[in-house]
């Protein structure tokens, strides 16, 4: 393992890890938010009701 | 096989020895791949390791290393048998994983990430393992997009670890990584709960959730596959085809108009793509492609892909606890991955050891189901970063 060959595609990875991570939480939070928003829906029986 | 043993007697009498030796390399590495495609075929049969894949792709390894046949590309004209035309207009153009996908959505119910919203952030966390797998993949020599389809193996998700690899032009990858992913999603009960006992105390597992059963509306669960997709190809237009065909099979389940149709993607459509899947990966395990010190590498990182998923989850659910008064169970956070049902029945397991009266079932299959919609998020977001940096 040579360090200074590896050295351009770690700093890659860590930048694929960083967004990464960042993109995921960032997309579960709106996810978040929609099941949220959407649980507020009453049912329709309950609406009736 | 007849020619071949005639090459060899002939190469031998000839005192040729570098041919002879190189037709007793191709006959080694013919029986090696036997004896894999075997082995594969014992845990299928005889562990029940997800037989419906790995039994079809240990048949395929068999078939595609028997000397001189054409199931895969003729070894002369070179024109493209029949499992090579099923390799090429299936799974290399994406179509099979994007099938499988939509048979996977006409599976889940959404309904326990409603009662319990907050289990989605499992979902995000457990999906540290695969950058941080990518990452460990990099430092042992594999190449971006290499490290970026080892790394999705992590996520637990057998269609979307052939559909990144795939993405990546990785063809010669897809047999191991295939038989990687699905070996490790069938190894759950045996990988996660070591990695859980080092990282929690006895009292930790012990942790009770409150749970409060609620019904979600029809109307909830129609317009949460529409408005995912949306918002999912709003920020990477990448994860359409995988995110719109895991949503679009939950819409046709959730719409209660097609269950003709959704019980034709969750059984028929699911069956018959899982059936070719299998065996057409299978036939991409030759010899010459799988047996190097890549395929050995790939096996090992996949389990620490698999370990470190299971850490990140615990790991933050205790990082969570620090702040909140109820407290969560950290086992719930190793549930975050895509292997469902399977984690959230190991983490109950465990906590029923630990206290018998303690049920954190339906938080572990709300984070269980926030993982198959991270682990997809979590592979998007390796081919959209990726990709831009190899210029895809």
């Amino acid at each position: 393992m040579n360090w200074e060959v590896i050295k351009p595609t770690f700093y890659q990875g860590l930048e694929v890890m960083l967004y990464g991570l960042l993109g995921v939480f960032a997309v579960l939070i709106l996810f978040y938010i929609v099941v949220t928003l959407l649980g507020r829906i009453p049912e329709k029986n309950q609406e009736s009701e | 096989m007849v020619s071949m043993i005639n090459d060899l007697i002939s190469a031998l009498m000839n005192g040729d020895t570098a041919t002879a030796s190189a037709i007793g390399i191709d006959f080694l590495q013919m029986i090696i791949m036997f004896i894999i495609g075997g082995i594969l075929i014992y845990l299928a049969i005889k562990k029940d390791y997800e037989p419906a894949l790995l039994l079809p792709i240990g048949f395929g390894a068999i078939i595609c290393n028997i000397p001189f046949t054409s199931i895969v590309t003729h070894p002369e004209t070179g024109e493209l048998g029949v499992f090579g035309f099923l390799y090429e207009t299936t799974i290399a153009n994406e179509l099979f994983p994007v099938l499988i996908f939509i048979a996977v959505g006409a599976m889940i119910d959404f309904t326990p990430l409603f009662q319990t919203p907050s289990m989605l952030f499992f979902g995000a966390a457990a999906q540290f393992g695969i950058f941080a797998t990518m990452l460990v993949a990099i430092l042992l020599g594999f190449s971006l997009p290499e490290a970026g389809a080892i790394g999705v193996i992590g996520a637990a998700d057998g269609p979307t670890t052939i559909y990144v690899a795939n993405a990546f032009k990785l063809k010669e990858l897809i047999g191991p990584l295939s038989v990687a992913a699905y070996s490790y999603m069938s190894l759950v009960p045996i990988i996660q709960p070591p990695v859980i006992k080092a990282l929690t105390t006895k009292e930790e597992r012990k942790i009770r959730m409150e749970f409060k059963q609620r019904n979600v509306s029809k109307l909830a669960k129609i317009l949460f596959p529409i408005v995912v997709t949306v918002i999912a190809g709003l920020i990477a237009p990448e994860s359409v085809a995988l995110i719109g065909a895991l949503m679009f099979g939950n819409l046709i389940r959730e719409c209660g108009v097609l269950n003709r149709l959704s019980e034709t993607a969750s059984n028929v459509l699911s069956n018959l793509v899982t059936l070719l899947l299998g065996i057409t990966i299978g036939t991409t395990m030759q010899a010459d492609a799988f047996l190097n010190w890549k395929t050995l590498l790939i096996m090992v990182m996949g389990l620490v892909a698999f370990i470190f998923d299971t850490a990140g989850g615990v790991l933050f659910a205790k990082f969570l606890n620090l702040f909140r008064k109820q407290k969560i169970n950290p086992m719930v956070g190793a549930a975050g991955i895509s292997a469902f049902p399977m984690s959230a029945r190991v983490i109950q397991k465990m906590a029923k050891e630990e206290d018998p009266m303690n049920f954190v079932l339906m938080q572990s299959v709300a984070a269980n189901v926030a993982g198959q919609l991270g682990s997809v998020v979590a592979g998007s977001m390796i081919l959209v970063l990726v990709g831009r940096i190899i210029g895809l």
